[in-house]
């Protein structure tokens, strides 16, 4: 709920503009990358689709034999290793081999087994082929997989194996198949949450491969406290417990397996996984960012396919929106590219990707065709650059990075690379520009050290005199009284005598600083407390906390520039005063507290000088530190709360007369208080809001019926 | 003696044999063409009028009609000749049988039913009835209550097919939503070589037979989607169809389709054979009552234009080509001369333009000493502007129209645009005044750009904004690229009323005098028509076009004036189009593109394609301009803002000019090469090889090449991703 008014309250402060982008030449998809906030943003598009490959196209038509000349369901696309495709069509039981013209050459229909018998398949969704031509056919209707070579000699069959660690109650409906280079087969199955069923090389079952981590939720961890107090209900919630099904499963050059998941709303929905079957891949969060739900379902990102290139480039397909996204080997996002839609390059049910050479193939299972993703100049450009830069050459790619940057200004892996290359060749300044716009906050940090330390060393003999001055005038502004006399001779006269009178407004901060519980039993006695000074505190609070989001320095600053909400600020800061203030005061009536509600707000925000002080002190130290030097930040950070409770606590023990046993009682209940009033004054809040929005749609009923 | 006179016997009877075979030559001819039978139409019809060329011939049944074309016997079918043995007829069977096909909706249950002529005829509910020059066709469908009259009329150069929508009758609860018109016109079979011609963009054609039956079919509206009724839910990314033409080439004959009334109502569609029907087709398709979805407390609900339509008459010509004109060259020079016809004069271009757009400034969120505002970001000044030209011209470049575009104080703010107000961030009207002399000496052109019918602020927003079916503003949002839905933190677009366009170009018009701010370019006017549907001052988009029409007439009369993407009803108003659609909307069923708009348009009104700095194929988008014979356009800030991680800037992706003013002053010079080449009419544009392409101009012809390696045409070689050009033509 609270996140509700946060959204009503950032939609009525948002002010901003957004002028119409002209009109550029349109291509059925728009490219789009996320940025550091996650927020999309268009980019140019690096493919386009090129060719759309029907079944005209493959001249089923020229098979002769065939009844069948269109396609029926195809539900997998594979490119073996010398540019040959091979389609599992689905509805017509068979597997076509097409040239890499996409001319069909040959059509699998039936199968010779070892016993000469003849086989045909029924649904088969998955295929694979290695290098010496041995086709691995998921045939999932027949609950099997077959291995054959090219005349369709079967040389083994992997069925449902019957050692005890597979599960009993599925089914060996393979969908989808593996080999690796070590000579091992995995295949997925349906309903088998345990990764991947891998056989070796005599098709012998070896165990599960490559499962998908569990995560329990909250929520899921306390239903499974739950199961343990009453576990007879413990079968409904099962499921929830289930490791993720993989969806497709796939293998570089190197020998590196990856899978994806279709599973929705999870992290690591791709992962690389070395031979001990762990996930080796640095980023763990694929597809869109953001979840949308649609009618209660979510529409989030599910991947049902992926290809890996020669260059170590993921492409993973997405089944909700039809893009496929393009990692780098680290999995940093590259492009997004196709969509949903009646256009070349979008799709109804892409169902399979693949790759060779540079090119991108996706398989649609309604379309009944292949689409042919070819990258343009940029991405050719950008992939060039990106070889330079993980071989560590970061000066040889700033060329073509600066020809990216003319067309793709927005790219900042570019800028982060150039940064890196800056970094090199000691040009600290530049490098720091750049890894600014690389959004680069490690990169920038360490520039920034180089930078500080050159800054240092060149100006030594100014800061030196500099510093030494401000040591001596600090010490003598604490030594006045003895020094008085010396100073005397240079013009400066000093208050030698004691001034007997109590401090007043802002002096008293003085005092409660250095003796908290006499400070403000004396503020209390003389009413020194001023309501305009407190105003004052909390302002300076307040601004404090905007320049904290402003003007943080950029190695600790995360915020988006210029995207600020006052509002919640405003919340966080002024209004968490008052409500602290009527929640201390209302609960110390009832508890016999001393003080009045206007002494309670003046004390307790006399308390948070140290806080607001502590703030002002880290913005400014956080423009000069480092990131390593981060612990700087944390400590005063935690010294001024610390200090600032342990002066609220003053505040309330001697603005109430309360004993501290007491005092600390009545700050846990005064907490207590805010949380209840804060959840009333939601309800009270929703409840207009909703009075509003009932009014609006009777509103636009009425002007819509009359219409 | 007599020996001359025997003589002259037998040359007699020579001749006479001779014209004799020649005229019953016709029969056999036809027979191989597989169509029909002697010189006469198959079916039973009977022959109804002649003129010029052509004989219409009409069955009295069920109005089917052919027409003949006396000089050559050709035969042009309403409807396919062998559709009784359509091996692929399946649910598009009873089209192929009709003149049209009308969607209707009743009015309680909201469900949509497709009826089409076939099955009027089959109830006894069709009268044919012969007019002066043609047929007039009365369907009557007694179980809807629903009664159509649609009439033929031959003209000299095809015919022409209308419906006077007045005179349609609506009885019962039953309301017309959509009437195809003569959907099956000369349609193709799947033996039949040829293809359509639709006007996606800057055109398409789509091959007979291509296989791509389990495509969609082709259906897109003329000048854009209707953003009142889709705009809050449309993000799909399409061009637009600007010419209101569409056409067939069927082995050496063929039509062009020139909408002529109704045309901001139609859409075109095409389709291949085997999906419904075995017949290749296009057609236009009307639009007589809206609909769309309205979400009322978080129920979508389908709703639709209750009231009578608006539409005035609908009226498609067919223009029947045959020979060497049956091709998308002949189809498009015919809406050339249909221009010319009617009153568009031709502009001569005399020179190859660089067309540079600049921006001005925008608004960004900053913080000033911590405090969050938004400021106006300068982008270009009117000085920058200023250097950007000379520095080009230093760099070779001649003939600089600049565009200014976002230099306007409402247009920056997001709002409604009314007069000109110059910020003064760039230099106020001073300076621009000053830019314009400038220019003026430097021998450029100064344009200020407009957008005066799309705003996002101001305190009459809604007041002023069109109306949607559901009662609210007809707003579009821009969408979020990720999730499709609907992007909250930028403020939804809002359009003009048609109806208060007027007065506000009046208004414009009168600050706009004496060209003292260069000539005018009017932004996002000439791309997108959308109808209103308020209550108080209701347009349809048929009328909207008229506004419209009007108040580019009025801002025409004292100034020049640059189009953006012009759509075919503004053309008499335009003197200079730019951003005109270089590429289509790539929809599945489309084989490729063609320069039909270019062709089109070509000798009429000079224009300029897409930004070539806005292609990520910059050299693709160069060979472009030499192909589609468009002059040249960059989109350029002077100022380089590094734009990252703001998407209120990401419009500046690859603009900046520091970048690009080599790269532009070259790409210039190269073209401006040729310059009396490409200045010059195009007279036809033909694939020659794969991704090869030739472009005859009426001074030379144009050879390009997209491939990535050279090749050899005949004895002219091509470099990889270059274009030659020769000056002969023949």
């Amino acid at each position: 709920m609270t996140r509700k008014i946060i959204c009503i309250i950032t939609v009525s402060l948002m002010l901003f503009t957004v002028f119409a982008s002209s009109v550029s030449a349109v291509s059925p998809y728009e490219g789009y990358r996320y940025d550091y906030w996650d927020t999309a943003l268009p980019m140019p598009n690096g493919y386009d689709a090129t060719e759309i490959i029907t079944a005209q196209e493959m001249k089923l038509d020229k098979l002769g034999k065939t009844e069948s000349t269109v396609l029926s369901e195809p539900s997998d696309l594979f490119c073996a290793p010398d540019g040959s495709f091979y389609i599992a069509d689905s509805g017509n039981d068979r597997i076509l081999k097409l040239n890499n013209n996409f001319e069909c050459t040959k059509e699998f229909v039936t199968f010779t087994l070892k016993n000469g018998e003849k086989t045909t398949l029924s649904g088969p969704s998955g295929i694979f082929v290695d290098e010496k031509g041995v086709m691995y056919i998921a045939d999932t209707g027949n609950t099997r997989v077959l291995v054959c070579d090219q005349s369709g000699k079967v040389s083994g069959e992997l069925q449902k194996p019957t050692a005890d660690i597979f599960p009993e109650g599925v089914d060996f409906t393979a969908t989808k198949v593996l080999k690796d280079q070590r000579g091992i087969i995995y295949v997925l199955v349906d309903g088998l949450y345990y990764g991947a069923a891998s056989f070796d090389r005599n098709y012998q079952f070896t165990g599960f491969y490559g499962s998908n981590k569990v995560k329990l939720s909250a929520s899921q961890l306390i239903e499974l406290a739950w199961r343990k107090i009453f576990p007879e209900d413990s079968a409904q919630y099962q499921a929830s417990y289930v490791p993720l099904e993989l969806s497709n499963i796939c293998i570089d050059a190197n020998g590196y397996v990856y899978t994806c998941t279709s599973t929705k709303n999870t992290t690591e929905k791709i992962r690389k996984l070395n031979g001990n079957g762990l996930n080796i891949l640095k980023e763990s969060s694929f597809g869109d960012a953001q979840a949308t739900y649609e009618n209660g379902v979510s529409t989030d990102t599910s991947f049902v396919d992926l290809a890996v290139d020669d260059s170590g480039f993921i492409n993973a397909l997405d089944y909700t929106r039809g893009r496929v996204f393009q990692y780098d080997e680290e999995g940093e996002l590259m492009f997004v590219f196709g969509g949903t839609g009646d256009q070349q390059g979008l799709f109804q049910m892409p169902v399979a990707v693949e790759t060779y050479g540079d090119n991108v193939y996706v398989l649609d299972k309604q379309k009944r065709s292949i689409t042919v993703f070819k990258p343009n100049e940029l991405a050719e450009k950008i992939h060039y650059a990106i070889s330079l830069y993980n071989k560590g050459l970061y000066d040889d790619a700033i060329e073509p990075w600066n020809e990216v940057l003319r067309t793709d200004t927005g790219n900042t892996f570019a800028y982060k690379s150039i940064g890196k290359a800056y970094f090199a060749q000691e040009k600290y300044e530049l490098a720091m520009q750049y890894y600014k716009q690389g959004q680069d906050r490690t990169g920038y940090s360490k520039a920034y050290k180089e930078y500080r330390t050159q800054k240092i060393r060149n100006n030594f003999p100014l800061i030196a005199v500099v510093a030494s001055v401000i040591v001596i005038a600090v010490f003598v502004y604490i030594k006045r009284v003895k020094l008085a006399p010396v100073l005397a001779h240079v013009g400066i006269k000093v208050k030698t005598e004691k001034d007997f009178t109590p401090p007043t407004g802002i002096k008293c901060i003085g005092s409660i600083l250095r003796h908290p519980i006499d400070g403000y039993s004396e503020m209390k006695y003389h009413k020194s407390g001023k309501l305009s000074v407190a105003i004052g505190i909390v302002a300076v609070w307040f601004v404090f906390m905007i320049l904290k989001y402003t003007s943080t320095g950029f190695a600790y600053n995360g915020n988006k520039p210029g995207r600020i909400n006052i509002g919640i600020i405003l919340l966080s800061t002024v209004c968490m005063v008052l409500l602290w203030a009527v929640a201390n005061w209302s609960l110390c009536t009832l508890l016999d507290g001393e003080g009045k509600f206007m002494e309670i707000l003046i004390h307790s925000t006399y308390a948070l000088v140290p806080y607001v002080a502590s703030i002002g002190i880290t913005v400014l130290l956080s423009n000069v530190l480092t990131l390593d030097e981060g612990a700087f930040i944390s400590w005063i950070t935690f010294f001024g709360l610390l200090w600032s409770g342990m002066l609220l606590y003053c505040a309330v023990m001697t603005v109430h007369n309360y004993s501290g046993g007491k005092t600390f009682v009545c700050l846990f209940l005064t907490v207590c208080a805010m949380v209840v009033i804060a959840f009333l004054i939601i309800l009270a809040f929703t409840l207009v809001q909703q009075m509003v929005s009932f009014a609006v749609t009777i509103w636009q009923e009425v002007s819509f019926r009359t219409y | 003696m007599k020996k001359v006179k025997v003589l002259f016997a037998w040359l007699l009877t020579f001749i006479l044999l001779f014209v004799s075979s020649f005229v019953v030559s016709g029969e056999p001819d036809n027979n191989i063409a597989g169509a029909a039978n002697a010189a006469l139409p198959s079916g039973n019809m009977e022959n109804i009028c002649t003129k010029g060329d052509f004989t219409l011939f009409a069955s009295m049944l069920t109005g089917e009609f052919a027409v003949r074309n006396n000089a050559s016997g050709k035969i042009w079918y309403s409807n396919p000749a062998d559709k009784e043995n359509d091996p692929f007829a399946g649910t598009d069977k009873s089209k192929t049988f009709s003149l049209l096909a009308l969607q209707y909706i009743e009015e309680d249950t909201l469900v949509q039913g497709f009826i089409t002529g076939y099955e009027a005829q089959e109830n006894g509910g069709v009268s044919v009835e012969k007019t002066d020059d043609g047929i007039s066709v009365f369907y009557k469908y007694d179980d809807l209550r629903i009664a159509v009259p649609l009439d033929i009329s031959l003209t000299d150069k095809g015919i022409k097919a209308s419906i006077n929508v007045k005179k349609i009758h609506e009885e019962s609860n039953k309301k017309i939503l959509n009437i195809s018109m003569l959907p099956y016109f000369c349609a193709g079979n799947t033996k039949d070589d040829g293809y359509i011609v639709v006007p996606d963009g800057c055109g398409a054609l789509i091959d007979f037979n291509s296989g791509r039956q389990d495509f969609a079919s082709y259906s897109q509206p003329l000048y854009g989607r209707d953003v009142t009724v889709s705009g809050d839910t449309n993000t799909k990314q399409e061009e637009n169809s600007a010419l209101p033409l569409f056409g067939i080439k069927k082995g050496d004959m063929g039509f062009a389709a020139i909408i002529t009334k109704g045309d901001a109502a139609a859409s075109i569609v095409a389709g291949v054979s085997k999906k419904g029907s075995g017949y290749n087709n296009t057609y236009a398709d009307f639009t007589l009552r809206s609909t769309d979805k309205v979400v009322i407390s978080g129920n979508s609900m389908d709703v639709y234009e209750q009231n009578k339509s608006r539409l005035g008459s609908i009226c498609v010509e067919y223009r029947l080509l045959s020979g060497d004109n049956a091709d998308y060259t002949g189809i498009a020079k015919e809406y050339a001369k249909y221009l010319v016809d009617g009153g568009v004069k031709p502009l001569q271009k005399d020179k190859f333009s660089l067309v540079i757009e600049t921006y001005g400034a925008v608004r960004v969120n900053r913080s000033v000493l911590g405090i969050p505002t938004k400021v106006t970001q300068p982008l270009t000044t009117f000085d920058e502007a200023g250097e950007i030209v000379d520095e080009l011209k230093q760099n070779g470049a001649q003939n600089i129209t600049l565009l200014f575009n976002d230099y306007d104080k409402s247009s920056v703010y997001g709002k409604l645009t009314k007069s000109v107000s110059p910020l003064s961030k760039l230099g106020g009207t001073g300076d621009l005044k000053k830019l314009n002399e400038r220019l003026k000496e430097a021998g450029a052109a100064l344009v200020s750009i407009m957008d005066i019918t799309t705003y996002q602020n101001g305190f009459f927003k809604n007041r002023k904004s069109t109306v949607g079916l559901g009662g609210l503003p007809g707003v579009s949002y821009s969408f979020d690229l990720g999730t499709n839905k609907a992007d909250d933190s930028i403020k939804p677009y809002y359009h003009l009323a048609p109806a208060l366009l007027q007065k506000n170009a009046e208004k414009l018009a009168k600050k706009f005098d004496n060209g003292k701010y260069g000539a005018l370019g009017l932004e996002n006017f000439a791309c997108n028509i959308y109808s209103d549907f308020s209550k108080s001052r209701p347009a349809s988009r048929e009328e909207s076009v008229k506004l419209f029409g009007e108040a580019a007439k009025l801002l025409s009369k004292d100034n020049d004036v640059y189009m953006q993407g012009g759509a075919s009803w503004a053309m008499p108003y335009t003197d200079y189009i730019y951003d005109m659609p270089s590429d289509t909307s790539h929809s599945d069923i489309e084989s490729r593109q063609i320069p039909l708009y270019e062709l089109a348009i070509s000798g009429i009104i000079p224009y300029s394609l897409t930004a070539v700095n806005r292609s990520v194929e910059p050299d693709v988008a160069i060979l472009k301009c030499a192909e589609y014979g468009g002059d040249i356009k960059y989109d350029f800030a002077y100022e380089n803002l590094g734009v990252v991680g703001e998407s209120e800037l990401s419009y500046l992706n690859s603009t900046y000019y520091g970048q690009w003013k080599d790269y532009a002053a070259q790409s210039y010079k190269k073209l401006a090469e040729f310059s009396d080449v490409l200045c010059g009419e195009m007279l036809s544009h033909e694939r020659v090889a794969e991704n090869v392409y030739l472009t005859t101009y009426e001074n030379g012809r144009v050879l390009v090449n997209y491939n990535e390696k050279a090749v050899k045409i005949g004895n002219t070689a091509v470099n990889a991703r270059d274009f030659t050009v020769s000056r002969e033509v023949n």
